[in-house]
């Protein structure tokens, strides 16, 4: 990349409202020709700090709410993180440095959705400095998003491209409110526990089970399947991610990814059941995790710190399922399943049971698995 | 009299005035010299400049990224 993409800023900007402002009154750092002084002290992202920095002095009625929200706290990583390393404390282990150097690079600052690329993909300005009120997709959502949804939704990953980007060139704003991203409600919940997250039905109104013009729906009671339990098409799912530090450059954490990328189609029981995820039955993905992902943290905790860490760091890792949840994003009308009742109905491929665990998978995979495979109808 | 009560109205003006005049543009200048970003902006339109600086940053790891 060249340094103009990282580092130039457009002539307009400097005579646009931000621009107005003036780069120190932001940035901090000094009006002066020598280069190195000038940037002393310089703040890279003055609207990271408390959840809107700066912006905060105009953009209070976002950044007051923006503190709390899920792109900002990072509620649902850190939630599982803290979960399995129980009863460990968090200061005791190398996992503060891991989170720091990269699990939050996808923590979004104000500045790393509507100014610059994400700290996740390193590149700089989005556009010369100019704001963007709307952030660009493919760039923004699509860093920190993209090895899972942003990567099927565009049909970059999986079997399908989604029909709302194929057909509809619709990107994520249009389903997922800015109000919704700026403001999680309850303040600091996870994902499927958010009240006012992005629901098909609000687009889709006569797909309800019971009034829907189509058999299909009616024949599958309300809070029986999530909509893409039928609609989606197989994805990407991550297993055996582990999570190293490189040795050569002491203290850097480099994540390496499976080395047997895993397509797959699995429904599961929904052990999240919220007001806005109702369902018994959802798409399940697997979550990058296993039992030794952190070990080489134990390791190089006595290597870089003389101390060492705790042997068992992932103690509690059978409290929680590696088949999760999941909001595929690859929808389409009609799909390989919906194609009639007995496409699904007596298909065990398509539902995760026993005989897709492993021995070293956490007890909590218990729930998720489906014990009794709907059975085919009969004509 | 007259005339000289003239004169030194003439001169509180004109004094008035300088003082005016002077009073807000050294308030103006200095709230320049404090907000100012010129040399930034100088520096950061300066595409190739910026090039420069990015492939010196590279090449020493030590730059400020955007």
């Amino acid at each position: 990349m060249r340094g103009r993409d990282t580092f130039g800023v457009a002539r307009d900007f400097v005579e646009s409202e931000h621009g107005q402002i003036g780069c120190i009154n932001c940035h901090k750092g000094k009006n002066i020709d020598d280069e190195e002084e000038a940037h002393e002290g310089v703040i890279k992202d003055p609207s990271d700090e408390g959840g809107g920095g700066v912006c905060a002095e105009c953009h209070d009625n976002i950044t007051s709410t923006y503190k709390d929200s899920m792109h900002y706290t990072l509620k649902g990583i850190l939630d599982i993180v803290g979960t399995i390393s129980q009863p460990h404390k968090m200061g005791d282990t190398l996992l503060p440095a891991a989170w720091k150097l990269d699990c939050a690079d996808c923590h979004a600052s104000c500045g790393s959705c509507h100014v610059a690329w994400p700290e996740v993909a390193k590149g700089g300005l989005l556009d010369r400095h100019r704001f963007q009120k709307t952030p660009p997709m493919e760039k923004t959502c699509y860093a920190c998003h993209g090895s899972r949804f942003g990567g099927e939704y565009m049909g970059l990953l999986g079997a399908t491209a989604d029909v709302h980007y194929e057909k509809g060139q619709m990107v994520c704003v249009d389903c997922h409110k800015a109000d919704q991203l700026h403001n999680t409600k309850p303040a600091d919940s996870k994902r499927y526990y958010d009240t006012e997250t992005a629901r098909c039905e609000g687009c889709h109104p006569d797909t309800k089970s019971g009034s829907s013009k189509i058999a299909m729906h009616n024949a599958h009671p309300e809070g029986t399947l999530a909509c893409a339990v039928c609609h989606a098409n197989e994805y990407f799912n991550c297993a055996n991610c582990h999570v190293s530090l490189d040795i050569k450059q002491a203290g850097k954490i480099k994540v390496i990814f499976p080395s047997d990328p895993l397509v797959t189609f699995k429904i599961g029981k929904n052990i999240d059941i919220t007001p806005n995820n109702p369902y018994k039955y959802n798409l399940v993905r697997h979550t990058p995790m296993k039992k030794d992902s952190l070990a080489s943290l134990t390791y190089f905790q006595a290597v870089l710190t003389g101390k060492p860490g705790p042997k068992d760091l992932i103690a509690n890792y059978d409290a929680l399922p590696t088949w999760n949840s999941a909001s595929v994003h690859s929808i389409q009308r009609k799909t390989k399943q919906n194609s009639s009742c007995n496409a699904c109905h007596g298909h065990k491929e398509l539902f995760l049971t026993q005989s897709d665990l492993v021995p070293e998978d956490p007890k909590a995979n218990q729930k998720i698995i489906v014990n009794e495979i709907p059975a085919p109808i009969k004509k | 009299m007259t005339i000289g009560k003239k004169k030194l109205t003439l001169a509180s003006a004109a004094l008035l005035g300088l003082a005016c005049t002077f009073g807000v543009a050294g308030t103006v200048s200095a709230q320049e010299e404090a907000g100012s970003s010129s040399e930034c902006i100088k520096c950061h339109t300066d595409l190739e400049r910026m090039d420069a600086f990015g492939a010196a940053a590279a090449s020493s790891s030590a730059g400020i990224a955007g």
